[in-house]
């Protein structure tokens, strides 16, 4: 009994300790500066995590089949520029929702043929999504002709931009901030990957999936469909994240969100999702969201130069991981 | 009297605060098999992870020649003349023979491979053992027996005088094991000291020098081969007295339930038919190759067969996947356990309730039921008595007897009316293989129907009211319990 509650203490702060590290780059930025600890800028920090954030969802659920997506950021640009066009020139006057469902479609579709060439067709996941990858950003710029959409539908822009409860006053100043809506699309998000990969029987099965294949399917699971749905989840979050892409930059970009996969992955391993497969959470994936976002707003706020930017952000993405492996994973 | 190579001396060990070694001695000499015997748990990976360098103990020594040594780990060990054959093996299969041998010491010229000479050492050496292996095959394409000589050829190549070899004829036929035993004749002759963990009590008799018990981390015995009672040596190893290790249940058997008709899968098995009866547990006997876990894997929906079919209750079903299978009543115990039985990073529920996930599910099965899950892992682990610290260890930390209880579990949830065993008493130790017949026969008592697919004799003779004799895909031959013995299956299988 008491070998048990030691146990489950110890998995208490494996679990914490990822929160300690982002608890920890908080009170660092807070001394280096006092622009950073404010309502304001935290709430920031999480409007410029969203579209990490849904991303990073959809990614957990692949990682935790022990797949992987590297097309995630091309769908967001390939989404971006079709609901850009589908929200300005002739189409202005386009109810917002056609732009919207646009973008999910393409998403989904990406993901199904992701979902059809992993699980269907037996191509290694790093092969499929690295096709769909350069075949996404590719027709992104074929529609586009490399120029950018500009002039969108206000109320468009407004999905990503707009805040609840934003009041100003007699002279047109910003009275009271408000809340971005991108914070409810990234908390909305978050439960709902939470609950559908912790709480279902579906979720369970990407588990048993990604824990061992061959066993799943012995245990009478549908492994194949499972792998394909999970494509087709990351799809989805990735042509939502163009519809926000495209509304928070007023413009459809056939560059946007270059990169982003990467960014992505790292924050899902942060969060102690393990790319072999079988272990993870949205818990930890949200909190390593958070930690790439207050790494990188903080570096903003003290004006470290982007370049250099990029080069931190690597030390303390491996010094995270690396913790993580070393502290927290030691064998028993 | 020879002189023992490797000296144990009070050798402690503890995991979290638990002593798993409680001060134990233990000796090989050179020339001689010793056997290390106990139940899974007793403490004998752990005394051997620890000779190899992979734990260090808490207390006691080792004496090598009698010079102390402490290995930080398994390549200090190796080069110290320590190897071990492990029970399940890891070569690089699409390396050569030869290059497997000499895997990170290759004979080289600075930066140049010296291939051949590679070969030569190699032939060489399996010469010497009188190992008939052709050194340039991929691994990927040896058989299992094969690997294991190769694995024996590469500790003799390190110049190691005591080898430990691990559960070696888990999965060999009785040819293959006459092999095996011949090479370690020749290892004996060679003056090495052989240390040999085996669950199958009938092999000591005919290999071991020296037979020590270990039960609950302490030697509870250890004398020569000529002086050990066989039935002694099962109650020192599970401390307790087995009438008889397979029990006797009343049961009837009933109406017929299942029939195979024909089954066919190309370049596998052909015109496979029979039926299986409530009640009545079936055997499957055969060599290794023979086709009968794959019948089984068809008949579970696992692979595809093309020509025959499968009959329920005298109605027409398809199995074309595990679903359907589970649907229709159907429970498969994997013959690989660490393949398609468990997921070894997963939690002990996890692995439990994989099984029954729609079914216990709530709102049309969508919603996760944890309490039902915890519920549910509860019951089996009483059932099934295993040995946990909660259902949320991992069940790659159990020993084998209890992770194969999990796989068993987790079918049984599923209430099945026809359960298909394959190999499942492999590599668990006496104790647990008891508590597995007993529950074959309690569930054939309880009207369900049996197959038992396994590659020990004395336990298809013990357990199976009817036993079927596979060859190359073929049924060959059908014996009933009374009839059967050990030559009239191997005639069988000679004969055709």
């Amino acid at each position: 009994m008491e070998q048990a509650n030691r146990k489950k203490h110890r998995e208490l702060v494996s679990k914490l300790g990822i929160v300690f590290v982002l608890l920890g780059l908080i009170v660092l930025w807070s001394f280096l500066s006092d622009a950073f600890f404010t309502t304001n800028n935290l709430l920031l920090i999480i409007k410029q995590a969203t579209l990490y954030g849904i991303l990073a969802i959809g990614m957990t659920f692949v990682l935790v089949t022990g797949g992987i997506d590297l097309s995630v950021g091309s769908i967001v640009a390939l989404a971006a520029v079709f609901s850009a066009h589908y929200c300005s020139g002739d189409y202005l006057e386009l109810p917002i929702i056609i732009p919207i469902l646009v973008a999910v479609v393409i998403g989904l579709a990406c993901g199904a043929v992701n979902g059809i060439g992993v699980a269907f067709c037996g191509i290694p996941p790093f092969i499929m999504t690295m096709c769909m990858m350069l075949a996404a950003r590719g027709a992104a710029y074929v529609y586009t002709n490399a120029k950018a959409i500009f002039n969108l539908n206000a109320d468009f822009v407004n999905i990503a931009n707009g805040f609840l409860g934003r009041t100003f006053d007699d002279q047109g100043l910003v009275d009271n901030y408000g809340i971005p809506y991108m914070v409810f699309y990234f908390v909305i998000a978050m439960a709902i990957g939470m609950v559908l990969l912790h709480c279902t029987t579906y979720g369970r099965k990407i588990f048993a999936l990604g824990g061992n294949k061959d066993a799943a399917r012995y245990s009478g699971i549908n492994t194949r469909l499972i792998e394909f749905s999970v494509y087709v989840i990351s799809g989805l979050c990735a042509g939502i994240c163009g519809f926000l892409m495209a509304s928070r930059v007023s413009s459809g970009n056939a560059n946007a969100a270059d990169g982003y996969e990467m960014t992505v992955i790292s924050a899902c391993v942060i969060g102690g999702v393990s790319l072999s497969g079988g272990v993870g959470s949205m818990y930890g994936t949200m909190i390593g969201v958070l930690i790439v976002g207050v790494i990188s707003n903080g570096m903003d706020i003290l004006g470290i130069n982007t370049y250099f930017q990029e080069i931190l952000q690597a030390v303390i993405i491996f010094a995270a991981v690396y913790i993580d492996v070393h502290v927290n994973r030691k064998r028993k | 009297m020879s002189e023992a190579i490797l000296q144990v001396k009070g050798l402690k060990k503890s995991f979290n605060g638990v002593e798993v070694l409680h001060s134990v001695d233990f000796a090989a000499k050179a020339g001689e098999v010793t056997a290390l015997v106990g139940e899974n748990g007793a403490g004998k990976s752990t005394l051997m992870k620890i000779l190899m360098g992979e734990y260090t103990a808490d207390g006691g020594e080792v004496l090598l020649d009698g010079k102390q040594v402490q290995f930080a780990n398994p390549h200090q060990a190796l080069m110290s003349g320590i190897s071990m054959i492990f029970q399940e093996m890891s070569p690089f299969p699409e390396l050569t023979v030869a290059e497997n041998m000499y895997i990170g010491r290759e004979p080289h010229a600075g930066c140049f491979l010296k291939k051949k000479e590679q070969r030569q050492m190699a032939e060489r050496r399996l010469a010497e053992l009188g190992i008939d292996l052709d050194i340039s095959k991929k691994v990927k394409s040896l058989t299992v027996s094969q690997i294991q000589l190769l694995e024996i050829a590469k500790a003799v190549s390190y110049d190691s005088r005591v080898v430990i070899m691990d559960e070696p004829t888990s999965s060999l036929t009785d040819s293959e094991v006459n092999l095996l035993f011949q090479t370690i004749h020749t290892l004996k002759e060679k003056n090495v000291a052989v240390i040999y963990i085996s669950h199958k009590l009938d092999e000591l008799f005919q290999i071991a020098d020296h037979v020590c018990v270990l039960r609950d981390g302490q030697i509870i015995s250890s004398r020569p081969i000529q002086e050990v009672d066989r039935n002694v040596m099962i109650s020192e190893m599970v401390g307790r007295n087995l009438d008889q290790i397979y029990p006797s249940v009343e049961k009837e058997i009933g109406e017929v339930v299942f029939q195979a008709e024909h089954l066919t899968s190309k370049g596998v098995f052909s015109d496979v038919s029979f039926s299986l009866r409530k009640g009545e547990i079936l055997g499957f006997a055969g060599m290794v190759g023979a086709g009968r876990t794959q019948v089984a894997e068809a008949i579970f929906g696992v692979e595809k067969y093309q020509e025959g079919t499968l009959k329920l209750n005298g109605r027409t079903i398809r199995n074309r996947n595990v679903r359907e299978a589970i649907e229709g009543g159907f429970a498969m115990i994997p013959e690989d356990r660490a393949r398609c039985g468990l997921n070894l990073g997963g939690s002990i529920r996890t692995n439990m309730c994989a099984t029954v996930l729609d079914r216990i599910g709530k709102v049309h099965g969508l919603l996760a039921n944890r309490a039902k899950e915890q519920e549910l892992t509860g019951q089996m682990s009483e059932q099934m008595h295993i040995k946990m610290n909660g259902q949320e260890e991992q069940a790659a930390f159990l020993s084998g007897g209890n992770q194969q209880k999990i796989v068993v579990g987790k079918w049984l949830l599923t209430k099945p009316e026809i359960v298909i065993m394959d190999e499942p008493t492999r590599g668990i130790d006496v104790g647990a293989k008891y508590e597995i017949y007993q529950l074959i026969k309690q569930l054939a008592k309880e009207g369900k129907a049996i197959i038992l697919i396994s590659s020990e004799m004395p336990e298809l003779l013990g357990m199976c009211d009817r036993i079927l004799v596979m060859k190359d895909g073929r049924i060959v031959g059908e014996l009933s319990s009374q009839e059967a013995s050990q030559e009239k299956i191997m005639a069988a299988i000679v004969n055709h």
